[in-house]
């Protein structure tokens, strides 16, 4: 049980940072940027 | 992104809390926390990647607020890289040796495992989202450059996980047989399925979306581009889990089949390069057939059977040949360095507990030996690769078939059944060592020189694996008082043999004063374990005592090369050799220039 949710909480805190650093690199290859995924 | 970046802020500190939770201290909670952050590099690397986040959820406040354009995001682009390539300072990548190319590796897919991942749900909201009348025309050229970059993207996710894998795991059976492999089996699975979605985007549905006919077609693209996230999600979770479990190549391996494929250990049986090479020619055919399937260039589906057929074929005609017996313990790492005070320890553990069956010198022709059925293994032949360490630690525990061999489980602690092991290794390559002569045979490093440890007679403490990569080591055993006239002459020779990148270790075979006034080290401590060993080397084509009668000769020099290896030998019994110095300095000079063709022969136990 806490191994799930420790496995959980790690894996959500990467996937934040990935999902960041990701959309930030669409916002740079969309030709026209949408303001929506600054939020 | 704002909100995904308060959020990983706020993550972090649940990441803190199980860090702290995890300390086993009698210690409060805020002082183990305290303690974790200031005092370990898990704090460090905690406190950096932070103060990174709140970096970039700040640049991207400044951006919501600043005028409009994709430029004001760029700080918190290169904040959020940052953030992920300083992620592996505090994994499993900073415990290597020298740590920098593997946390630069791992930098590198974790960074491009952000932009091609991290990307996919933008990507999804951004073209999936596309209703309006024009604007596919746009989606159709973010989504063209994405798919472009992807490529490179994955083949540096493939290419640093690769080296990744092959660091932390080391040797294939880890994969099978820890936590640690079945784990990255599974990743590389996901990542299989992730690829075949890929595959569809770029091949099938991107043509689509750029033709005239492309109704729906984005909506379709959204949502196979956000499958292929929640397949890849899963993926990033099982990393995660990686990332926590102890790498394969720390694990110990415990082997679940009864057999294991190995090459190497089967290469010079007959037959098994035929059927090895057979194998492979039917597994290239298969590999031409499935391709050409793949190309649209022949049916299919007959050509898949034919395919799966031919592979079949090829497993069944090379893996027998290639099959060894296996057990539990054949990957198992010797827990007792391969050193002198390890082989003499063996040495008197094999006169008590094997003597009986084995023989004194090891031929299998013990007293006991006569009553039984199957003949004891000659135990002076050469140990070839088809018997592993872990194979022989095996026997020794469990024993071999009733009537035999007995287990020694009961008699012997893991560490002594090692100690035999060391023993045994040396015993057999001492056997194949009479072939070492004073002259080096250049670019054949073959017989490792066993490590030991000693104390000089003026208290200087070493081993010889000091040496190295530094010098060529003359190892001069000598009774005390036989030899002091070479020594004399090695006492001259000295500063010349050092400049040419040698060194002079001295070793007295028996218990007399050891020689002193001289200017290279003499073993005071350590030498009788390190003579005993050694004296296993002595064996010649002229003279190999195959009964031990006089097993310790009063003479012996070995030329130990600069990366372990015992590599040339005088006995002053069996001619003038080294008496002549200026050949002693040409052996030296040889193995000076000599690179590495080995790798040291600790790690290299068969």
């Amino acid at each position: 049980m806490i191994e799930g949710l420790g496995l959980l909480v790690r894996g959500l805190h990467t996937a934040c940072a990935l999902l960041v650093f990701g959309s930030l690199i669409v916002l740079h290859l969309a030709p026209q940027a949408d303001p929506r995924l600054l939020r | 992104m704002l909100l995904l970046s308060v959020g990983g802020l706020i993550l972090g500190f649940g990441v803190l809390g199980l860090q702290v939770f995890a300390v086993e201290s009698a210690a409060p909670w805020h002082t183990v926390a305290r303690r974790l952050l200031l005092e370990s590099r898990f704090g460090a690397v905690w406190m950096a990647r932070e103060a990174l986040t709140l970096g970039v959820c700040l640049a991207l406040v400044v951006a919501l607020l600043g005028p409009a354009g994709t430029v004001a995001t760029v700080p918190a682009m290169l904040l959020s890289g940052v953030a992920l390539a300083a992620a592996p300072l505090s994994g499993h990548s900073a415990a290597e040796e020298p740590a920098w190319p593997m946390l630069t590796v791992h930098g590198v897919h974790l960074v491009a495992a952000g932009a091609w991942w991290g990307a996919l749900p933008a990507l999804a909201t951004f073209v999936g989202g596309t209703r309006v009348q024009g604007a596919t025309a746009v989606a159709a050229e973010l989504f063209q450059r994405f798919s472009s970059a992807a490529i490179g993207l994955m083949a540096a996710i493939v290419g640093s996980g690769l080296l990744l894998g092959v660091t932390h795991v080391e040797r294939w059976p880890a994969l099978l047989a820890t936590d640690y492999g079945h784990l990255l089996l599974l990743k590389v699975l996901l990542l299989l399925g992730v690829l075949v979605m890929a595959a569809k985007l770029r091949w099938r549905l991107l043509p689509a979306l750029t033709s005239e006919y492309n109704d729906g077609v984005t909506k379709d693209i959204g949502r196979w581009v956000f499958a292929e996230f929640l397949v890849a999600g899963v993926l990033v979770l099982v990393a995660t889990q990686l990332g926590q479990t102890v790498p394969a190549r720390h694990d110990a391996i415990e082997w679940w089949a009864p057999f294991r494929f190995s090459i190497d250990a089967t290469w010079d049986l007959e037959s098994t390069a035929l059927r090895a090479w057979s194998g492979a020619a039917l597994a290239l055919l298969a590999a031409a057939l499935a391709g050409l399937a793949a190309l649209g260039r022949v049916r299919r589906r007959r050509a898949l059977a034919g395919a799966t057929a031919l592979l079949a074929s090829a497993a069944a005609v090379a893996l027998p040949a290639i099959t060894v017996q296996a057990f539990p313990d054949t990957y198992r790492k010797p827990s007792v360095p391969y050193q002198t005070i390890s082989v003499a320890a063996g040495a008197d553990l094999f006169a008590v507990h094997c003597n009986g069956c084995h023989g004194r010198s090891g031929h299998g022709d013990g007293p006991q030996a006569k009553g039984l059925a199957l003949p004891p293994a000659d135990l002076t032949e050469p140990h070839t690769a088809l018997h592993t360490a872990g194979d022989i630690f095996w026997w020794l525990t469990h024993g071999k078939p009733p009537g035999v061999m007995p287990g020694l489980e009961d008699r012997l602690s893991e560490d002594d059944r090692w100690d035999l092991i060391n023993f045994l290794r040396t015993l057999s390559s001492g056997y194949q060592a009479r072939v070492i002569a004073e002259r080096v045979v250049p670019g054949r490093p073959w017989l490792p020189a066993v490590d030991f440890s000693y104390v000089t007679a003026d208290g200087r403490a070493g081993t010889l694996k000091d040496f190295r990569e530094s010098s060529v080591v003359l190892l001069v055993f000598l009774r005390a008082g036989v030899a002091q006239p070479r020594l004399t002459h090695l006492a001259d020779l000295y500063p010349r043999l050092r400049s040419a990148g040698g060194e002079i270790l001295a070793v007295p075979v028996d218990d007399g004063a050891p020689p002193s006034g001289l200017p290279f080290p003499v073993v005071a401590e350590g030498a009788t374990e390190t003579a005993r060993t050694y004296a296993l080397l002595r064996r010649t084509l002229s003279n190999l005592d195959a009964r031990d009668q006089q097993p310790m000769p009063e003479h012996m020099e070995l030329l130990v090369d600069r990366f372990g290896y015992v590599r040339a030998r005088w006995l002053p019994a069996e001619g003038e050799g080294w008496r002549d110095l200026e050949s002693l300095l040409q052996q030296i000079a040889l193995l000076v220039r000599e690179p590495e063709i080995l790798p040291p022969p600790d790690d290299h136990v068969h």
